[in-house]
């Protein structure tokens, strides 16, 4: 079955709505701080006051540096402001913030561990992660191909260069598609 | 790890130096097991479309992150699977999964603010074992450190590659 075309897309289409269930399944999970879960930014967006007195871990940019403030946002509407006191470092308005600490009454978060992580780094991790997605994506078309009859990808007898190929479609512009 | 620069140069590494040992393994299955390192990163959808936003659109719960545990590599590896032909399935299954691994392990090691790292077994178990916390993910020590080692194993490579070629 998984060897037809037909047959190879049911059974994508089954695995495909199997993680869409293990990520549903994913988004119903409780904290559970004995197998090291502790309740994180959702759900203190969720509803803070659940947590009072429990270890929890928050991450948010710096807002203000007296008293230590951060704000975390989650989905398009959701923020918190979440107050940060017995914090052991120095940190600047506009940090990235990751604080380990007990919840307290009045939004706040009394840390026990925290770091922050430098504002640049964030965008070097995006740009060098779609570096390594594209190379990998590049290497891809250049071994394997899609066989369109059989929704399969095969491995290609000769190595298709992307750099060739753009260089001939470049020369045919150039030469009017000679 | 760190980004998916450096998870796709450590399997590139890995991989590379495999296939001097292992036949089989030309650039066309090195290229499988480094798109097994990005698997774990598929969870990174939610930078492009927030866990929250489709759980208030659609009204389910829905968390990306299951993505990168084990259950969730499970499943996108058996896709990468069934999308080849049957005489390369248990070889691409078998690069996917060490590949993905890779990224897991890898990532177990970033450091974190509760010490803990994420719960790589799920559905298995949900434990989150502690992180020796050895890097962030913005860092680009371990992406240096990971070029090195490609760099070695390609010109290690390329130097088999040109001793076999002179052999009589």
């Amino acid at each position: 079955m998984i060897s037809t075309g037909k047959g190879r897309l049911v059974i994508v289409g089954i695995l495909l709505l199997l993680l869409v269930g293990l990520a549903m399944w994913y988004g119903t999970l409780e904290p559970v701080p004995r197998a090291g879960v502790y309740p994180g930014n959702n759900d203190l967006v969720e509803n803070f006051d659940r947590y009072h007195g429990d270890l929890v871990t928050a991450a948010g940019r710096v807002q203000s540096v007296d008293p230590v403030v951060i704000e975390t946002t989650i989905g398009p509407r959701d923020t918190l402001r979440l107050t940060i006191v017995n914090l052991q470092i120095a940190v600047q308005k506009g940090d990235e913030l990751r604080v380990f600490g007990i919840a307290r009454e009045g939004s706040t978060i009394e840390s026990h561990t925290a770091f922050t992580v430098p504002p640049p780094g964030l965008w070097y991790a995006y740009g060098t992660s779609v570096l390594g997605g594209l190379w990998v994506l590049c290497r891809l078309v250049e071994h394997w191909q899609f066989d369109n009859r059989h929704w399969n990808l095969k491995r290609r007898s000769a190595r298709h260069r992307i750099r060739t190929r753009i260089q001939r479609r470049l020369s045919q512009l150039k030469f009017g598609g000679d | 790890m760190p980004d998916l620069l450096a998870h796709v140069l450590l399997a590139y590494a890995l991989f590379g130096a495999l296939s001097w040992r292992i036949e089989w393994i030309n650039a066309q299955y090195v290229t499988v097991g480094m798109a097994g390192a990005v698997i774990p990163d598929l969870s990174k959808a939610d930078l492009f479309i927030d866990d929250s936003l489709i759980e208030q659109v659609l009204e389910i719960p829905f968390d990306w992150f299951a993505l990168h545990t084990a259950g969730g590599v499970l499943i996108s590896v058996l896709i990468g699977t069934v999308l080849v032909e049957h005489d390369e399935r248990k070889r691409v299954f078998g690069l996917l999964s060490v590949g993905a691994a890779t990224h897991l392990l890898a990532d177990s090691f970033l450091r974190t603010a509760s010490g803990r790292s994420f719960s790589v077994l799920w559905p298995l178990s949900r434990y989150q074992p502690p992180t020796p916390g050895l890097y962030l993910s913005t860092e680009p020590g371990p992406t240096v450190i990971a070029l090195a080692l490609a760099l070695l194993v390609y010109l290690i490579s390329r130097h088999r590659t040109d001793e076999l070629a002179t052999q009589p």
